[in-house]
């Protein structure tokens, strides 16, 4: 096998370098929520709450405002049983998702809070995020928090297989976020026999409204939450809504006043990069040629409407990203249980208790549904994601007596 | 410090605001408590008053007056 150093020349990193990689197996795990990590984290989060760069980008101040100690401690007293110990499983690779910018964090906070060693493999695209938050966890291990050093790596290479193949043969958890090719990709990666993988593929979410609740709400603020829920990401979330299923008896008259407050933030706002238009008349066409006689309503190209008259999971091989929504009229929310498949992950209510679409997935035993939530939450930064209790999963418990 | 000082100081250095007038803040109504601003502000309170301040009590938050009486919660006179 060629030397660590010869496979990882072609890695860039941003953090931490190829030395640590070679000795991570020297290094110990750390305990779940230990106060290093927490105070390095509480450290991170003042200096991106406080800096003027990283305040242009709300997707940054709501990481750092996510690893702020409040929220962390509130986390960290799940732990608090002693009689089961818990501490990292050893050192973790992760595979961050190329399209969403502060991924590589969310995932690197909770495997180190997990007390992994954590090496990241970070978007190649150079978004401007990825910088301010690798500077600024720089600026601490050079300064007061040295302690980190051999805990983080963040690194950017191609798709080079021989990297996977290096950085999968000697880690004890792989987390890889992306597309169904990607999680394929790096299966082909053997895993030593006791290291364990977290996957995060492609996933889709649906929107459900009560009609007669929503016409009793003010439109604006409804359309304020659907944009961050929706248009703030560019549709591009796997939390961003695709399908709304309509119900109550007010379906029309709700649904038109929905999508003209929506056009109206819509205009203000949102720039739509144009290949978007041909791809959503694209894929209105492979959906129209399926045979499911969609219809086709929109305002302008922002804002596309495809009605469908009924569902079923193969619906959403025909989604699109950058303002693209099934429009589906129901009796009851379980005549959506077709959408309720293994790629669904969240639900996102207005006018219905979360609770109630909870209780009939878990009634109904879908395999799909990971999360419920009201309207403008979808993209809220959560320590269970995808139906995992992500530092539960990635550290291991040592239990006593 | 009183708590009513320190209270005031959280919104003049998260919102980037001057003290006068602090007391009509709404969210939303100036450029600078949007969400980012509201997120800066939460953190100052919390750090300010060594609370831990829940979801629904920082989705609450939308107004100076409105965040005296939820402080009262914690055990926070202002």
């Amino acid at each position: 096998m060629p030397q660590n150093s010869e496979i990882l020349k072609d890695a860039r990193f941003l953090s931490g370098n190829a030395e640590l990689i070679l000795n991570s197996g020297g290094i110990p795990a750390l305990g779940v929520c230990s106060k290093e990590v927490l105070d390095f984290f509480d450290a991170l989060s003042r200096i991106l709450m406080t800096s003027k760069k990283a305040r242009a980008f709300s997707d940054v101040i709501a990481w750092a405002f996510w690893i702020r100690r409040a929220s962390l401690e509130k986390l960290a007293k799940r732990f608090a049983d002693t009689r089961n110990l818990r501490l990292g499983r050893g050192f973790a690779f992760h595979i961050a998702p190329s399209n969403v910018p502060v991924n590589f964090a969310v995932s690197m906070t909770s495997s180190l809070l997990a007390g992994n060693i954590t090496a990241v493999r970070v978007p190649s695209r150079d978004f401007a995020q990825i910088g301010i938050i690798s500077d600024a966890i720089n600026s601490l291990m050079d300064e007061g928090f040295e302690y980190m050093r051999p805990y983080i790596a963040l690194m950017r290479y191609g798709h080079d297989k021989s990297i996977n193949d290096y950085l999968s043969a000697r880690c004890d958890l792989r987390v890889v976020w992306g597309g169904d090719a990607t999680v394929a990709e790096i299966r082909t990666s053997p895993l030593p026999a006791r290291a364990i993988e977290l996957e995060f593929p492609d996933r889709y979410s649906l929107c459900f409204i009560n009609s007669d609740e929503y016409l009793k709400q003010d439109p604006k603020r409804i359309a304020e939450l659907f944009y961050t829920d929706t248009y703030y990401s560019d549709q591009n979330a796997c939390s961003s809504p695709r399908a709304l299923v309509w119900l109550g008896s007010s379906r029309d008259e709700a649904r038109e006043r929905f999508y003209d407050a929506l056009y109206e933030l819509v205009k203000k706002r949102y720039h739509m990069d144009p290949i978007l238009a041909v791809d959503k008349l694209n894929a209105f066409c492979e959906l129209a040629a399926s045979g499911r006689r969609p219809r086709l309503c929109k305002k302008d190209n922002t804002l596309v409407r495809v009605k469908v008259q009924s569902v079923d999971e193969a619906l959403m091989d025909y989604k699109m990203s950058g303002g693209y929504f099934f429009d589906y009229d129901a009796q009851t929310p379980e005549d959506a249980l077709p959408l309720m498949g293994k790629r669904c992950q969240s639900v996102s209510c207005l006018g219905i208790e979360p609770e109630k679409i909870a209780i009939m997935a878990l009634r109904h035993g879908v395999r799909g549904v990971d999360r419920v939530v009201r309207m403008g939450h979808t993209m809220d930064l959560s320590f269970i994601w995808d139906g995992f209790d992500m530092v539960s999963a990635m550290s291991r418990v040592i239990t006593v007596g | 410090m009183t708590n009513r000082e320190k209270y005031i100081k959280c919104f003049t250095d998260a919102l980037e605001v001057p003290a006068e007038g602090v007391e009509k803040l709404e969210y939303q109504g100036v450029e600078s408590w949007d969400s980012v601003g509201h997120m800066s502000l939460i953190a100052a309170l919390e750090d300010s008053f060594d609370i831990q301040m829940d979801t629904d009590d920082i989705v609450d938050l939308s107004s100076f007056a409105k965040g005296i009486e939820i402080l009262k919660k914690y055990g926070v006179e202002i």
